[in-house]
């Protein structure tokens, strides 16, 4: 009986001690999961920033490209053009123009920008075969013309002139020549003949002749067409090249161009200029408190006050910033008022954080120099406020590195902008975050990828503050 | 000459207590500006959403369900869709982030040794750091296609990953504030229950957590205050768009979202749609300051109890 009940307690007891351990594991695992998600969010932004460096090569080289969209047979078939015409580049030396299609890179099919800067990245050699059409029609088919025909008084596809430059005249095209089918796609428009070459560019899956079917003078024919061209184009791929390019440009159309130049200026401008105003109404407020202030219902109702204001979302600040300084003080949204605003939301924390400063300084240091006959402000003066200014600087610099990823109140303030100035006090402006939230809400491929890049400049800056807040820490910290 | 030197003034240089009095002036005025602020605050939300509520009913404003301020032919301010998508929102990231957060809690200040913890800590302060852009992001183009190879309904802005990742975030707030609770439970307490010959869990469910539970309701409720007012991630992530009824897997709007709509579209400044974000505004105001106020409450009721 007896050795049975201890049985039942010692498995009793077992059971009890895993149930611990197992509930160990799991608030151990908890922590595993926010480690995993930190990695994740890390590893998907480099990874996502990665192509940053190949689409400014490809720019660079003189392919700024934009992918483009044709419909056929009820489908949507992206292309690649070139949008921006760079004279004396690499690409406009092989004789690439502007609204040029580019259909393969490295040899292989391309129908997204995105696309070709993979290829580029991924490319072992300095230069990169680029094979293109020419959007320059005059090159292929000279011009087209819709003509009624005189006895069915169907529409046939005439080419109406063509210079004797051109591929179409050296592959044996002539003025005249009715244009059936390109590649086995029947033609019956002029615009349409100039997109079944894109259509068929894409289906071939390398560069050879397309087949064109033409009627002249009544008799069908076929002609072996040259349309892509193909030149090899240098790229240099640098990483600085690249970084020091995307930091110091503005903000462009084009992806491969646009920069953070305006916005790390408004960031740091307006970062510093939020110090200047809030660090000396925090330390005030914070010694008030602190040194000052008798236990009675005001000192508790300010308390209450910055402990509320500290968890009031950024967005009402915003608001209150845009009514007061925009409408009221009839300020346009300028940088300055940016500031002003941003005071408002980093006061409660820094008023916290000095106050927790100024309270590890011990009643001792204090006692001794009324002892010695100061009064209250030489005490805070000369004692007080210089053990506790280490720790105020740490507080100060993690509001600001709050401030400085801060988006939502901004945005209520103007900083909604494209800017491709460096702004000024009385300027409009634009910060990091903001410029991140431009570009996620941009559909054209690459934005996204800048957008990681220009999280990264975030964060790296921010990882920089928080060093410098660790390291006033260490350095100036002292055990009382 | 001679007498003055051997016996020293007790009188202080004239207008030192006049500075004294300054200064003390000067700092009051620093603190007051909380009083200041507070009251402009409400000012202006008073002012600005008198306006909106003249010509729409209370009622209509917190009943209505269809939210479109710009139809210019019939518009419509039922903020129904908007404080739901809200709670909704809100839901899903207290759901995420108050048992990732309390578990992290009661492991870094009851299981962890000192080494586990000097590498544990500084996770969550960096996932506390990150801005949240940044998240918005990630639950942008990460989560969302992420959640689609598993719900292939899911639409590219949707309420399910912001209310996700906005959880992520605030997993540092929930863990940091309920580890400082559990660690202000008393040892007496800790030693008394393993001296019953408690284990580890019994003392944490039986003893610590009933013994910190206005704590966490503190750090609950202040989550909930910071979800309720977060903007960014769900304006990137979960759409821009109003719905009603609301679906986890479609856009829908929050109370902030709202107010970054109007900044950012293109009305003029005198427009009654800048009408719409006081009447917003305030009830956002309103709602973070009474849970804010809540959990300050809490805290300090409990913080009694032991000191």
């Amino acid at each position: 009986m007896t050795t049975q009940t201890l049985q039942r307690d010692r498995r009793l007891l077992a059971w009890r001690k895993t149930k611990s351990t197992l509930f160990g594991s799991l608030t151990f695992s908890t922590i595993l999961i926010s480690f995993a998600l930190l990695v994740a969010l890390f590893v998907y932004i480099l990874v996502s920033a990665r192509p940053m460096m190949a689409m400014r090569a490809t720019a660079q080289a003189g392919l700024v490209l934009s992918t483009m969209v044709v419909q056929w047979d009820a489908r949507n078939i992206p292309y690649v053009i070139v949008t921006d015409f760079i004279p004396d580049s690499a690409a406009a030396r092989a004789g690439i123009e502007e609204f040029d299609v580019i259909t393969r890179v490295g040899l292989k099919p391309v129908s997204r920008s995105a696309e070709v800067w993979e290829v580029v990245a991924r490319w072992p050699h300095d230069a990169v075969p680029v094979s293109w059409i020419s959007r320059d029609r005059t090159r292929i088919f000279g011009e087209l013309m819709p003509q009624a025909d005189p006895s069915t008084g169907a529409m046939r596809i005439v080419i109406d002139y063509l210079p004797e430059e051109s591929l179409g005249w050296q592959a044996g095209l002539r003025p005249g020549d009715q244009i059936v089918r390109v590649e086995n796609i029947p033609v019956t428009g002029t615009r349409q003949a100039w997109e079944a070459l894109i259509v068929a560019a894409h289906q071939k899956p390398r560069p050879e002749p397309f087949i064109v079917e033409i009627e002249r003078a009544g008799e069908l024919r076929t002609v072996a067409l040259e349309v892509e061209q193909t030149a090899q184009i240098p790229i240099t791929r640098s990483w600085w090249h690249a970084i020091w390019d995307f930091l110091t440009s503005y903000d462009s159309n084009s992806p491969e161009k646009a920069g953070l130049a305006s916005a790390i200026a408004g960031s740091f401008y307006l970062v510093g200029l939020t110090a200047l105003f809030a660090l000396p109404l925090a330390v005030g407020a914070a010694l008030y408190l602190e040194e000052y202030a008798s236990k009675n219902w005001l000192t508790d109702l300010i308390q209450l006050l910055i402990a509320n204001l500290a968890g009031v979302p950024s967005v009402i600040y915003g608001i209150i910033g845009l009514e007061i300084l925009a409408r009221s003080l009839k300020m346009d949204r300028v940088l300055i008022a940016g500031a002003l605003t941003m005071t408002l939301l980093v006061l409660p924390m820094m008023i916290i954080a000095a106050r927790e400063a100024l309270r590890t300084i011990p009643d001792s240091i204090r006692h001794a120099a009324y002892a010695v006959g100061a009064t209250r402000w030489q005490v805070v003066r000369a004692h007080v406020l210089p053990y506790a200014l280490p720790g105020i600087l740490t507080g100060l610099i993690i509001a600001l590195s709050r401030a400085m990823g801060e988006a939502a109140l901004l945005i209520l303030l103007g900083a909604f902008q494209y800017l491709t100035f460096i702004p000024g006090l009385w300027s409009y402006f634009t910060v990091i975050p903001i410029q991140i939230f431009t570009w996620i809400g941009e559909a054209k491929d690459g934005f996204a990828n800048i957008a990681a890049a220009a999280i990264i400049v975030l964060l790296v800056i921010l990882l920089a503050m928080n060093g410098l807040a660790i390291f006033l820490r260490i350095k100036f910290q002292r055990r009382w | 000459m001679r007498s003055s030197a051997t016996r020293p003034s007790l009188q202080a240089p004239p207008g030192r207590y006049l500075k004294e009095r300054l200064i003390q002036g000067i700092f009051f005025l620093c603190a007051s500006l909380a009083i200041i602020v507070t009251v402009v605050t409400i000012w202006i939300f008073l002012s600005g959403s008198g306006i909106f509520f003249t010509k729409v009913s209370m009622w209509e404003f917190l009943s209505g369900t269809r939210w479109a301020p710009l139809d210019v032919a019939r518009p419509s301010y039922g903020a129904l869709p908007l404080i739901v998508g809200t709670l909704i929102i809100t839901g899903i990231a207290l759901l995420i982030a108050v048992p990732i957060g309390l578990l992290s809690a009661i492991y870094l200040s009851e299981f962890a040794s000192e080494r586990v913890r000097r590498i544990a800590k500084p996770v969550l302060e960096i996932l506390a750091g990150i801005p949240t852009v940044v998240y918005g992001y990630f639950a942008l183009l990460f989560v969302t296609p992420l959640l689609s190879t598993v719900l292939p309904d899911i639409q590219f802005w949707n309420a399910l990953s912001a209310g996700i990742v906005l959880g992520i975030a605030i997993i540092p707030l929930v863990s940091s504030l309920s580890e400082d609770v559990i660690y202000a439970v008393p040892r007496a307490l800790r030693e008394g229950a393993y001296a019953l010959g408690a284990t580890k869990f019994e003392t944490i469910r039986l003893v610590i957590l009933p013994a910190a539970i206005s704590g966490i309701a503190a750090a609950f409720i202040l989550a909930m205050s910071r979800a309720i007012g977060e903007t960014m991630i769900v304006a990137i992530a979960a759409g821009r768009v109003p719905t009603w009824p609301p679906d986890l897997l479609r856009p829908l709007q929050t109370l902030t979202v709202h107010i970054v709509n109007v900044a950012t579209g293109d009305a003029e400044a005198g427009a009654f749609i800048w009408a719409t974000i006081f009447a917003i505004g305030a009830l956002l105001f309103v709602i973070t300051f009474l849970l804010n106020l809540l959990s300050y409450w809490i805290v300090r009721r409990f913080r009694e109890q032991y000191e």
